[in-house]
């Protein structure tokens, strides 16, 4: 019997960050601590001929100057794959700290360490640079062109390709089509978006000359990050101690391993100044100079027999990974491995990934991870063919999702399964029948639409991903968890305690968590791919079972209680009729020398957490306004461990999908690079904005994580758009193939349909 | 920098003559603020209006509305003398940015930041406001139109003069005004458009209508062939319909990376146009 | 040159030698190192900063420090009263309205400003007293239920 375990128990760190006294890295100062400014390109792509920085130098109060001339040039990736790569392949390394060959707007050339942040500014503006600039190419398409600048000749195998071409097969795509009695084609193009996460990225970096390194930041992955650092600044890892403060402002994917280039940047600073460096990202910086979702172009052939059954699909993603890698590779699998070949039994699969080089900022991980981009392109041919076929968009659907029988590519067992469950549920709360394909006219017209998918709950096996933990029982009987694991909100750090308590027999309240630090546990891959919850409960799970067997036994001999049937509740040892408090035991222990210890790393299983979002949205066929009304969205979470963080998790991730389908856009102007540099020219939705949304946790109990756990983190956010589009298809006869659906692109393609049809 | 909390209009004026035209009126401080920071507005001082009681009032004088320089906007927002007379002011005060920045920031603000979709100022634009300025030579009275000097370019030197107040005619009856809003997002945003309009309409013919849009040029700009297309005309759909495809002979808007392509907004504004008009006939109980 | 400041931050009388060129977030967060309130984005877009002046919700990156001589503050540290949450920081807790935590304190101060004066708000209210407060995790739907939740056991212990 769970007593934690699917309760909403309020979040542990509810009082830290309710009154403001929990630390950010924004918040942290340190005694003799100097603020850092970076100089940036203000080129797409060039060469820097001269730089001097002497009169930068000469200012009272600047403390350090790095630039690409006086800083390591060893090679790195910003993402954890640098160091999460499976054996026998290479990360791709494709960038320095500071650079003398910028290849976007905003690449970072030197930076300055100084007594306060104005100090730091102006010596920037006094760092003398001559540039000769150099051919840029700005869209994947065209980059992969043969006589496309390159972005990164030495680095790529194929033009401006970085890493690889992903290929996924599976049967036989050719002979699929030959059987097919229907096709159906689309190419669509999608955006790229910003995470914009509230604490924008920060690193407080502190170097001793006695070669140790405490590097305080936002980074989703505190382990990898340290070895990063460690790698490039040929530092012992064992010296470098990475760690959050211990809150993070968030993050959705944006920093798993370094945040932007912080902890490089404060850390080369730190070095050379022998004082502490605060560097924290402006919200333009945050914007403009890290990381984004991949946009780009996908274009897909769906066939099916008459009566509706799928045979074959081929797709293919040009998405632009920017001037750098960071996850470009991995992102272009999972976008094919989840967003494409997931969800529905294709017997005959292609898919090809072109990961692609431009003079752009870099796009990276997002939540969602490629698969918002995958499931965009395959759902929007499944309603192609829907309405090829004439069948209702759902019972199509349902006919081919994947079921647990059948044959995948997947190199895992796929569990269970719940999306025809997601899909009535879905369909039901949002009215589907008494509203989908009502005949629409007038100036405002409504309608509704659905899109459903999967992803992944880590990483394994497509990545090194496993982690460790440490339990601990203090002397009074009270319960440490010791764990790398950051919290960058989603409250995982609560809800595995949940289990914890649950595991153990202990009070909830009784345990606390150590967390988002290197120095917490070993290595651990940290918060990302949807893992958090699900891996680390049962790596804690493992070494709870045996934590147990440990008291259990000194308990039965110290105690003279029987060791079979012994169990523990409510932090009690019980046995037959006699029964022990696990304080009073702890302290006979400790008396004794004994101290209950354990630790465990294990590299997790995988599960796929399904869904299906069903959306209802107005136009304004006047001015092209699309407004969304309600969002119905039904997630496969396996088990919910706290089923109010659980939709948390979803009401975030559709709000997201909410702004991606209908206003979110990184604009690119040439000349000048991004357009969006803060909130008020980026349509994030805001709290007078969302639509409602009701979230319906589905639990198809998972057979491999405990309790039967998916992941949920990145999901939320996966079907929204697609489910909007087809909402607005249902109110107006148009399909987007492009998002944003802008009220400036919707307008235009109602007025050219009013001219078709006239 | 010096920091000079007046008391007085007085204060003001002496502080002018003090700083001999290198300081700069402060009020909400929202767009002052940044505009320092990044060098485009250098001063050795800032004279703080807000505690100046006569600037802090709203109130009805006459046949007149003084709405003080030192009125935030949420305060028109919610102020019952404007909510009574003139809603679309209170609505296009309690527009801007958010609430945070409405509790700052003023309407007279709104309108010597010159951007020429702020909207308040474009909700004050067709009710044909006074804007009274005083500076050590005397007291003027701008009008609308008189206080744009270009994009983002306040006719009113903030150096050396102080917007007193903003005076505006309390309606009869049959006189209603509107505020419409094209917007991406309610809170944080400009508007790709925005509209408003004023009417008087006897036995369902307009005697007179102001229509102002914006953003199409300098400020707010005044719609004058749908004003004079529909001058003497029956307040109704057809008509404003019409009155807003003219409304693009006055209009030159430019397209902006986020809020709205040239052929968009000149395909909308005929739209808003026309339903600031129907707005107006909807008060008057004529849609 | 600098100014003296004198005023109230949560129930405390300051009085300081200030630049005024600062911003009020930075005197808070730097002098008083009162770093709950956060910044966001230092030019009024997000809401992290929001404090409490004189009873109303403003963004304290966008008020020149001397903006405050002689005002009453309230900042996230001046909520909890005597060891004791506010209503409301208890019902952002229960309802699952706090997830990073880094949008929080400004949330709460948005909302309380709102509830000080208006103890019945309406979801519009609401939304209008919020819609300055960016939050990335959320999707504000669990915000809005604590502050309406508030609101109501506000009511019922008044």
């Amino acid at each position: 019997m769970e007593k934690y375990v699917g309760k909403d128990i309020p979040r542990n760190d509810g009082y830290d960050k309710a009154t403001g006294r929990g630390l950010f890295t924004h918040d942290i100062f340190l005694p003799h601590m100097l603020y850092a400014k970076v100089l940036r390109s203000p080129y797409a792509h060039a060469r820097v001929v001269s730089i001097d920085t002497s009169e930068a130098e000469k200012m009272k109060g600047v403390r350090a100057v790095c630039t690409f001339e006086n800083t390591t040039s060893k090679l790195f990736n910003t993402s954890a794959t640098m160091v999460t790569t499976n054996p026998g392949a290479e990360p791709v390394r494709d960038q320095t700290v500071f650079t003398g060959e910028p290849k976007y707007i905003g690449d970072e050339i030197a930076a300055v360490a100084a007594d306060t942040e104005k100090i730091a500014e102006e010596a920037v503006k006094k760092i003398k640079v001559e540039y000769e600039e150099l051919p840029y190419v700005l869209d994947p398409l065209e980059a992969i062109k043969e006589d496309a600048p390159d972005v990164q000749p030495e680095l790529s195998h194929k033009k401006n390709i970085c890493g690889e071409v992903i290929e996924i097969n599976f049967g036989d795509v050719n002979k699929g089509f030959e059987d097919a009695e229907v096709v159906v084609d689309a190419f669509v193009k999608l955006p790229r978006v910003k995470q914009a996460q509230m604490e924008t990225h920060a690193a407080v970096a502190s170097y001793k000359s006695d070669g140790t390194l405490e590097v305080y930041s936002t980074t989703q992955t505190p382990h990898p990050t340290k070895m990063i650092i460690a790698y490039t600044f040929d530092l012992p890892e064992s010296k470098v101690h990475v760690k959050n403060p211990p809150y993070v402002g968030g993050g959705f994917g944006v920093r798993i391993g370094i945040s932007g280039k912080a902890e490089m940047i404060a850390t080369a600073l730190t070095m050379r100044a022998k004082r502490p460096v605060k560097f924290v990202y402006t919200r333009a910086e945050d914007f403009l100079y890290s990381d984004t979702r991949h946009g780009g172009y996908l274009k897909g052939r769906l066939g099916a027999k008459k009566d509706g059954t799928f045979v074959a699909l081929d797709t293919t993603a040009w998405l632009n990974t920017g001037a750098y890698a960071t996850f470009g590779v991995e992102l272009l699998g999972v976008c094919g491995a989840c967003g494409t070949a997931g969800t529905y039994h294709v017997p005959n699969l292609h898919y090809s990934g072109y990961p692609v080089y431009t003079n752009q900022e870099t796009a990276g991980a997002f939540r969602g991870f490629g698969t918002p981009q995958g499931t965009f392109i395959v759902e929007t041919l499944v309603d192609a063919m829907a309405k090829k076929l004439d069948m209702d968009p759902i019972e199509l659907r349902k006919m081919n999702t994947m079921r647990e029988t059948d044959d995948n590519w997947f190199p895992f067992s796929l569990g269970s399964i719940g999306v025809n469950e997601c899909l009535d549920k879905a369909a039901a709360e949002i009215g589907w029948k008494e509203k989908r394909g009502k005949c629409k006219e007038g100036k405002i017209r409504r309608g509704v639409g659905i899109a459903c998918g999967t992803h992944v709950s880590n990483a394994a096996p497509f990545c090194v991903d496993y982690n460790a933990v440490t339990l601990r029982i203090e002397q009074d009987g009270s319960m440490v968890v010791q764990s790398g694991i950051p919290e960058i909100g989603p409250g995982s750090t609560t809800a595995l305690l949940q289990v914890t308590a649950d595991e153990m027999g202990i009070d909830f309240d009784k345990i606390t968590m150590q967390f988002g630090d290197t120095k917490a546990g070993p290595f651990d891959i940290g918060s990302h791919a949807t893992r958090t919850l699900y891996t680390v409960s049962q790596v804690i799970d493992k070494a709870a079972k045996k934590l147990k067997a440990d008291i259990f036994d000194y308990t039965a001999e110290l105690m003279k209680m029987d060791r079979e049937g012994m169990y523990m509740e409510g932090g009690e040892i019980i046995s037959g009729d006699k029964k022990v408090a696990l304080k009073d035991l702890a302290y006979e222990a400790h008396l004794r020398g004994k101290q209950f210890i354990e630790s465990d790393s294990m590299v997790p299983p995988n599960s796929l957490p399904w869904y299906a979002q069903a959306a209802e949205v107005e136009v304004d066929m006047e001015t092209g306004m699309v407004k969304v009304l309600k969002v119905a969205a039904a997630h496969d979470v396996g088990k919910a461990v706290n089923p109010r963080l659980a939709e948390g998790q979803i009401e975030g991730g559709v709000i997201q999908g909410v702004g991606y389908a209908c206003r979110e856009e990184m604009t690119y102007v040439d000349g000048k690079g991004f357009y969006n540099s803060g909130f008020h020219n980026y349509m994030l939705p805001t709290a007078d904005d969302v639509p409602e949304v009701v979230s319906i946790l589905v639990e198809s109990k998972d057979p491999k994580g405990i309790y039967g756990i998916k992941g949920i983190g990145e999901v939320g956010v996966c079907p929204t758009a697609p489910a909007i589009v087809s909402a607005v298809e249902d109110a107006t006869g148009i399909r987007f193939h492009e998002i944003p659906m802008t009220p400036g692109r919707v307008l235009k393609s109602i007025k050219e349909k009013e001219k078709e049809n006239a | 920098m010096k920091y000079i909390i007046a008391e007085s209009v007085d204060d003001v004026l002496k502080a002018f003559s003090e700083t001999e035209g290198k300081a700069m009126v402060l009020a909400g401080g929202t767009d002052l603020v940044l505009d320092a920071e990044s060098g485009k507005k250098p001063s050795d001082a800032w004279i703080d209006i807000m505690r100046i009681p006569e600037l802090r009032e709203i109130k009805k004088e006459g046949d007149r509305i003084i709405i003080g320089s030192a009125v935030t906007l949420t305060e028109i927002a919610r102020s019952e003398l404007i909510k009574k007379y003139y809603p679309s002011l209170a609505k296009g005060a309690g527009t801007v940015g958010s609430l945070q920045i409405r509790n700052a920031a003023t309407l007279t603000g709104n309108i010597i930041s010159a951007q020429p979709a702020a909207d308040a100022a474009m909700a004050l634009a067709p009710l044909d406001p006074e804007i009274v300025v005083v500076s050590n030579e005397g007291e003027k009275i701008l009008n609308m139109e008189e206080a744009y000097a270009g994009f983002g370019k306040s006719a009113i030197d903030s150096s050396k003069e102080l917007v007193k107040e903003v005076r505006i005619r309390i309606p009869e009856e049959n006189e209603k005004a509107s505020f419409i809003r094209l917007e991406l997002r309610k809170s944080l945003s400009l508007p790709m458009l925005n509209a408003a309009a004023m009417a008087k309409v006897e036995n369902g013919v307009i005697k007179y209508i102001r229509i102002t849009m914006a953003p199409v040029g300098v400020g707010p700009k005044r719609a004058r062939a749908a004003e004079e297309f529909l001058t003497g005309k029956e307040l109704n759909e057809a008509n404003a319909g019409e009155a807003g495809q003219l409304a693009l002979k006055d209009a030159n808007p430019r397209s902006n990376p986020l809020r709205g392509s040239k052929e968009y907004r000149e395909a909308t504004l005929p739209v808003i146009v026309e339903r600031a008009v129907m707005e107006v006939g909807a008060q008057l109980g004529l849609a | 040159m600098s100014e003296i400041l004198k005023c109230i931050i949560n129930d405390e009388e300051i009085e300081a030698c200030v630049d005024p060129e600062m911003r009020l977030v930075d005197f808070i967060r730097e002098r008083m190192h009162l770093t709950g309130t956060k910044i966001g984005c230092k030019k009024g877009e997000c809401g992290a900063c929001t404090i409490i002046m004189d009873g109303n919700a403003v963004n304290s990156c966008l008020l020149p420090v001397m903006r405050a001589e002689g005002t009453v503050i309230q900042t996230i540290e001046g909520v909890e009263k005597d060891g004791r949450l506010h209503v409301i920081q208890e019902e952002f807790i229960n309802k699952g309205a706090i997830q990073c935590g880094f949008c929080t304190p400004g949330m709460i101060m948005s909302s309380k400003a709102l509830l000080d004066k208006n103890p019945s708000p309406t979801t519009d209210e609401v939304k209008e007293a919020l819609g300055g407060n960016i939050c990335r995790c959320t999707g504000y739907k669990k915000i809005e239920e604590a502050v309406m939740s508030a609101a109501k056991r506000l009511r019922e212990e008044a």
